[in-house]
């Protein structure tokens, strides 16, 4: 009665079991090499910048669940990035100042701020800043989804407000010199809850810190990528308006993510603050934006693994080609984004994954021509 | 008894055109309604409406006695209406089963939601099966032909298992053998559920119909059994008419 012909899945039990295997130990061993071959090969100058090609990589991921999952082209995930790098150095500058017996840190006394601002002042806690590190962040996209989603705002235009966001809160931080730092940021972040940052084997605590954190990000994703909600967030990318007729709110969808990666984003930014030592407007406007974006562009779209890779592999070759040809990186960025966007627009991951597939389709197709064709010779031959 | 389904008086404008005009019909609980009707007659309008894609500039709709105009899409389908596309629209990236488990789940918590979905559950196997889906429900849905898209929106509507269910052009597109197990799909479907079907095949609607409500030029032209609506001197006018337009044309091409 049916007009499908049953097709054999091609998925064996056995085959899906290696699959899995493979992922868990893909995860272990390159888990495991970041967190002890790399402090023991690698100079400390190095190791400090790998572990901020980490905190990226924790961006990456968030900027991956949004865009390569969920369809939102998320062009300020600085903004949230920012909102967690300055919670952070919020109190390890009140921390600071606390240390030196002063009521101010030294750059609010700078501008002749005498009394400690009312925002500042929960944040002598570490533990509110810890928190608000990632829970700022998440409600502040939690509100703007709610309000922008419902309404159907979406794709370029979403992705314009996104953009304008990063640079409105620029212009902001810049503006309350008093209260931000302006221009120049949180600097000069020394010590970490008691601990001595240019001592260095600081170093390798960060880096730990951070490779943790990473393999954190990466479970939660994964875990919300292979749940129902997963399959469902890449319907809302697919479909947006048929999704409805399933019975689900596709705003309720979006916003859900655009809360993940922003949580992420502001992960990142706790840990990159101690790592690097400062935050300012400059690290988390437009261009620093788009740049989380292109990691995720470059490494492969909704491949998580492939998220990760870009953005390691993108800074790295950052920084190898900034200290030898200092300037012609934004113009190899650009040249590289173009590239990758012409010829494997899924990404590196993606375009892999892709030829994976296409290799095995060959292969059953050659098998089939090959039982037809013996079948067709001993025909002929009886 | 009240109907199931209500529609009072639409009307829709696109523009200063009249899609819908005073639409009025009800269905009862357990029929299966044919709605016809030439081209441009408003029958995916009217479905449109039903399901909130199309809000109405007048008239109300209402479900189980309640008026459903103005609800959010996603609350008509959790009131339990259910529809498919003209156009099959299906999820390419997910494999068959993945679609049709997601149809299943929209009443499911968010805390379940965020687990892993661990094996088929039994309303999403059932739909497999009825629809002869059970040997690919592993396959990408964008491997999938046209006519394999069409049942997998009727798989994913069961899944759905909605009070009223709307098919708009099932069987468009399909092949001769497609249509007639489509058909013997549909009327497994109905004995259990209220169907209404948008369809043009004469054929298909004399083997199914219970009832059926001829539309023209944005409202009902006349409603009834097939025997009366097919004898209905109106009808054939409608019908005759367009096929008279398009005999002109020809001879317009071939002059
Ligand atoms: N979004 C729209 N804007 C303007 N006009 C529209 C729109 N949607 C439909 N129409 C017009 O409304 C009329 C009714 O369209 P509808 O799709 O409901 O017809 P139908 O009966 O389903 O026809 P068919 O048998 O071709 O599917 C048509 O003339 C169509 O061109
Ligand atoms: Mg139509």
């Amino acid at each position: 009665m049916s007009p499908v012909t049953a097709v054999e899945s091609k998925r064996t039990p056995l085959m899906l079991g290696r699959d899995l295997a493979r992922g868990r130990v893909g995860f272990l061993v390159s888990g495991l090499c970041l967190l002890f071959l790399m402090p023991a090969l690698l100079t400390d100058f190095r190791l400090d910048l790998l572990a901020k090609f980490v905190c990226f990589a924790i961006i990456a991921i968030g900027v991956d669940i949004a865009w390569g999952y969920g369809g939102m082209l998320v062009l300020g995930q600085g903004v949230f990035f920012g909102l967690g790098g300055y919670a952070m150095a919020m109190h390890l500058k009140l921390a600071e100042a606390k240390e030196l017996g002063q009521d101010v840190p030294d750059f609010m006394s700078w501008s002749g701020v005498e009394k400690l601002p009312a925002i500042w002042g929960p944040f002598q806690y570490g533990w509110v800043a810890i928190i608000a590190t990632v829970l700022v962040p998440m409600v502040v996209a939690f509100l703007l989804g709610s309000l922008v989603f419902r309404r159907r705002v979406r794709g370029a235009y979403f992705a314009i407000l996104t953009q304008a966001l990063a640079a409105a809160f620029v212009i902001l931080l810049i503006g309350q010199q008093g209260l931000t730092g302006g221009t120049n940021g949180l600097t000069n972040i020394t010590s970490f809850f008691g601990m001595d940052l240019t001592d260095p084997g600081s170093t390798t605590t960060l880096y730990t810190m951070a490779v943790i954190a990473l393999g954190v990000a990466y479970l939660l994703a994964r875990q919300l990528v292979h749940s129902r909600y997963g399959r469902l967030l890449i319907a809302v990318r697919d479909g947006e308006d048929r999704v409805r007729f399933l019975g689900y709110d596709p705003a309720t969808v979006k916003t859900i993510a655009f809360t993940f990666s922003a949580g992420l984003a502001g992960l990142a930014g706790a840990l990159f603050v101690p790592i690097v030592g400062i935050i300012s407007p400059a690290m988390l406007g437009i261009v620093p934006s788009i740049e989380m974006v292109i990691w995720v562009a470059l490494g492969g779209r909704a491949t998580l693994v492939g998220a990760v890779a870009g953005a390691l592999v993108v800074n790295y070759a950052k920084s190898g080609l900034s200290e030898q040809f200092p300037g012609a990186w934004t113009y190899f960025q650009g040249a590289l984004f173009i590239l990758v966007i012409a010829f494997i627009p899924a990404g590196v991951a993606g375009g892999i994954r892709a030829w994976r597939k296409r290799m095995a389709e060959a292969a059953t197709e050659r098998q089939e021509r090959a039982a037809a064709a013996s079948g067709y010779g001993e025909t002929r031959f009886e | 008894m009240s109907a199931l389904l209500q529609l009072q008086d639409i009307e829709v404008d696109f523009d200063g055109f009249k899609a819908l005009n005073g639409l009025t019909f009800a269905i009862n609980k357990g029929e299966v309604r044919f709605l016809i009707g030439p081209n441009g007659a408003g029958k995916t309008t009217a479905v449109d409406v039903i399901t909130s894609l199309t809000k109405p500039t007048a008239g109300t709709v209402s479900f189980e006695g309640e008026v459903i105009t103005g609800k959010s899409e996603f609350d008509i389908v959790k009131m339990g209406i259910g529809r498919t596309f003209q156009n099959p629209s299906v999820f390419d990236d997910l494999t068959v089963v993945e679609n049709i488990d997601l149809a299943a789940s929209f009443r499911m918590g968010l805390r379940k939601m965020m687990r892993k979905r661990r094996g088929i559950s039994p309303e999403v196997a059932e739909a497999l099966e009825l629809i002869s889906m059970t040997d690919i429900a592993e396959r990408p849905a964008g491997e999938l032909s046209h006519g394999q898209r069409q049942w997998l929106e009727i798989g994913m509507l069961l899944a759905q298992d909605p009070k009223l269910l709307l098919l708009d052009e099932p069987v468009a597109g399909m092949s001769k053998p497609e249509r007639q197990s489509t058909g013997e799909l549909l009327h497994e479907i109905a004995k259990t559920r209220t169907v209404m079907v948008v369809e043009h095949d004469m054929e298909f609607l004399r083997q199914f119909a219970s009832v059926v409500t001829v539309m023209h030029e944005g409202s009902v032209l006349c409603e009834g059994d097939v025997a009366t609506v097919q004898a209905d001197p109106t009808v054939q006018e409608v019908y005759l008419g367009r096929s008279r337009v398009a005999a002109e044309d020809e001879t317009t091409v071939g002059a």
